[in-house]
């Protein structure tokens, strides 16, 4: 009778931690990613800076009346939509390809764009009515 | 006092309680940060958001770390306005409508396909996978980079979405947890957002919405933005 009861116990907790392992592949752990952002340093980039300032419309940051901290902005929260590249000057079906394509290929090309604005930051003029669909091409 | 008096009375009295009441229902405020992991370093961004239902009118004030009012409404047409150059950016496109916006999913209770039939979707499979219900999008043949979407849902909330590539790899993963029940809708609190670039290379994306408010908006004029008549067009 105990070698029953204690068969059904490790029955039940094998068949409780399969649940919990399969389910677990649907939920983050946010524990590891508040980790994460914890121990990353904060990006020392022009935009965190130099938006605030007062010397924004008379650095190197403009091309062509074209402000790279605005690109950025734009890009960061409506990427998904080209609206950085509508901004810098594209073509019409430049834009409607990052929607067709979920957001620039689901997301992803908006934050290449984001990366690409930032490390070129000074100068963002190879940008600037930019036809093609990846910019940085 | 005679009957009428009495009904004018309470006319006067009752019709803009009725009116405050509906307000309450149709504005919601949310708190959002969110922070960007790429490439070793963080990025964080900080706004408010200011959702009129009854209008469909998002207005968000980004205050970190720059300053900014985003406008949008249903119709798609979107305004920028940044007060510190005292200049507007104007885009109208369908896409930008408030419509498409996650917030707006949830407050109006449409999260049950986040917008993929919209987007022309179709719905090709639900099983049940350990009390929750996983159900497969199959992508129209437009996006050619992606193949089908995997939303799983848990009590009718989606808990998980999976992006999965033509050529067999994940693009994304996004998470929705911290559900929290609120009179008349529901919002996950936090968002975590996961983006491969490539094998090695990864993005994370963590939303967490805070002082959610439906109906207590002291000395609050975000519903009402207007952007100054002298603010300069930038083309």
């Amino acid at each position: 009778m105990k070698k029953i009861i204690f068969l059904s116990l490790v029955f039940a907790l094998t068949a409780m931690f399969c649940n919990n392992a399969k389910a677990s592949g649907y939920t983050a752990d946010d524990r590891l990613v508040d980790e994460m952002f914890a121990k990353a340093p904060e990006a020392v980039n022009p935009f965190l800076t130099d938006f605030t300032s007062s010397a924004i419309s008379t650095t190197a940051m403009a091309s062509g009346s074209k402000d790279a901290a605005v690109a950025l902005i734009l890009d960061f929260f409506l990427g998904g939509f080209g609206i950085h590249r509508f901004y810098l000057g594209t073509e019409v079906m430049t834009g409607i390809g990052y929607i067709l394509t979920c957001g620039g290929i689901f997301g992803i090309v908006p934050i290449v764009d984001f990366i690409e604005l930032i490390i070129n930051y000074n100068d963002i003029s190879r940008y600037v009515n930019n036809p093609k669909f990846f910019m940085w091409n | 006092m005679d009957k009428t008096k009495v009904l004018v009375v309470f006319l006067i009295f009752f019709i803009p309680q009725l009116r405050l009441i509906s307000q309450g229902k149709d504005l919601v405020s949310v708190s959002q940060e969110t922070q960007v992991l790429s490439k070793g370093s963080k990025s964080i961004f900080k706004c408010d958001i200011y959702y009129n239902k009854e209008k469909d009118v998002i207005v968000t004030h980004h205050y970190y770390p720059a300053e900014f009012v985003k406008m949008s409404n249903r119709f798609g047409e979107l305004k920028i306005y940044f007060p510190r150059t005292n200049t507007v950016t104007i885009q109208q496109n369908q896409s930008l409508s408030t419509t498409n916006e996650l917030l707006y999913y949830f407050i109006n209770n449409k999260q049950s396909d986040l917008g993929l039939s919209k987007e022309g979707f179709k719905l090709t499979g639900s099983t049940r996978e350990e009390g929750l219900m996983v159900t497969i999008w199959q992508a129209p043949v437009s996006i050619k980079v992606i193949d089908h979407i995997k939303i799983v849902f848990n009590d009718m909330q989606p808990v998980y979405a999976e992006y999965m590539g033509v050529d067999g790899t994940i693009k994304k993963k996004i998470y929705y947890s911290r559900y929290t029940d609120y009179k008349f809708f529901t919002i996950p609190l936090r968002i975590t957002e996961i983006s491969f670039e490539s094998k090695s290379d990864s993005t994370i994306r963590l939303s967490v919405f805070s002082n959610v408010r439906t109906n207590d908006f002291p000395d609050n004029n975000y519903f009402n933005f207007k952007i100054p008549d002298d603010a300069k067009i930038s083309k």
